[in-house]
């Protein structure tokens, strides 16, 4: 009688170590950039605001910055009162945002006009310039305060602001413009800067979706 | 004589048969602030026409203006005149041309009407009323 002097292999297949370290190692990486900005992410900014700034709002009322708005998704916009042309476009573009939020009933959010002209914007002038915009302020802010605190703000933010071309009026008055950066910035529950816009001509579709991402 | 008196009519200033001025309006301001006018200077005309100046009832100064941009950055720049091309249309719009209305004297409230005027350097002067509005 013969014995069978085949073998007999086992059907179960062994994982070479190479290969299984190797899937770890993408695993790992896999994971890593899903949570990084860019990767997996619609957000390019994850920057947290190490930093409180005493402004005043448009009532007169102090306001810390980004502080008192905790826990709330923040859309701050970069303005000055005596712009006529793209400042009002950036309030414009805040308040559709503000409307469609209402309207489908989101909370949690606080819009910031954040004036980078303060030795002219004072609080009357910003409340008068929402009013006449008809803004709703029950979750919209604007802000102004001392030059120095608004400038580390600014440059927290990246968003630059000067004096630029200055007319002269019929009894001699100065008037100055500002060229400026044109931003909208959107913050997270907290505090860390993760998109910016532009604020003349957002993407309010993505702006809005963006938003709501957040909450 | 009759020649003179033909001469003489060519030199007054039309009503801008050949410039039409369109869909005028005007932003949002308060008294003491500024605004931006716009409109659509259509010259239906077979000559360029060259618009260099103009008045608004409420405002202390009026410049033509023009909104540049820089990458992130956005000026603005004040410029002599603008030239309509014959049979073109020019828009005065955001973001672009605009007329800057600086110290208004009064708020400009929606709804509200503005006269205006603008000079061409052919001579002609129009007339228009501006609609303050929230468009953008």
């Amino acid at each position: 009688m013969k014995h069978n002097k085949c073998k007999t292999h086992s059907k179960t297949k062994r994982i070479s170590p190479d290969f299984f370290y190797f899937s770890l190692a993408l695993l790992s990486l896999t994971i890593i950039f899903s949570y990084a900005p860019g990767c997996g992410s619609p957000f390019t900014k994850n920057e947290k605001i190490n930093a409180s700034f005493n402004l005043i709002n448009q009532d007169s009322s102090e306001v810390i910055f980004p502080d008192d708005f905790n826990h709330k998704v923040i859309v701050i916009g970069f303005i000055y009162t005596n712009c006529p042309d793209i400042c009002p476009l950036t309030v414009h573009n805040m308040k559709l945002i503000q409307e469609k939020m209402k309207k489908e009933q989101k909370g949690g959010v606080e819009f910031v006009a954040l004036s980078f002209d303060p030795e002219r914007d004072k609080p009357y002038i910003l409340k008068q310039y929402a009013g006449i915009r008809e803004i709703n302020l029950s979750n919209f802010n604007f802000l102004t305060g001392k030059k120095t605190e608004i400038d580390s703000l600014l440059n927290i933010m990246h968003v630059y602001a000067f004096p630029d071309d200055t007319t002269t009026g019929p009894g001699g008055e100065e008037f100055y413009y500002m060229t400026h950066t044109d931003r909208i910035t959107l913050i997270d529950k907290e505090g860390k800067i993760r998109e910016d816009y532009s604020g003349s001509h957002a993407d309010l579709d993505k702006l809005l979706n963006d938003i709501i991402s957040l909450l | 004589m009759s020649i003179l008196y033909f001469l003489f009519l060519t030199l007054l200033p039309t009503s801008g048969d050949n410039i039409q001025i369109e869909d005028a309006w005007i932003r949002p301001a308060n008294a003491g602030m500024n605004s931006a006018l716009y409109f659509n200077i259509v010259n239906e005309s077979g000559k360029a026409d060259t618009l260099y100046k103009a008045t608004f009832e409420d405002a202390g100064m009026v410049m033509i203006h023009e909104t540049y941009k820089d990458g992130d950055m956005t000026g603005m720049k004040m410029v002599n005149e603008i030239v309509v091309k014959p049979q073109t249309a020019f828009e005065l719009k955001p973001g672009g041309f605009h007329i800057m209305l600086m110290n208004l004297k009064k708020d400009l409230k929606k709804d509200d009407k503005k006269e205006f005027e603008l000079y061409f350097k052919s001579g002609k002067k129009i007339k228009g009323t501006a609609t303050v509005k929230d468009k953008f």
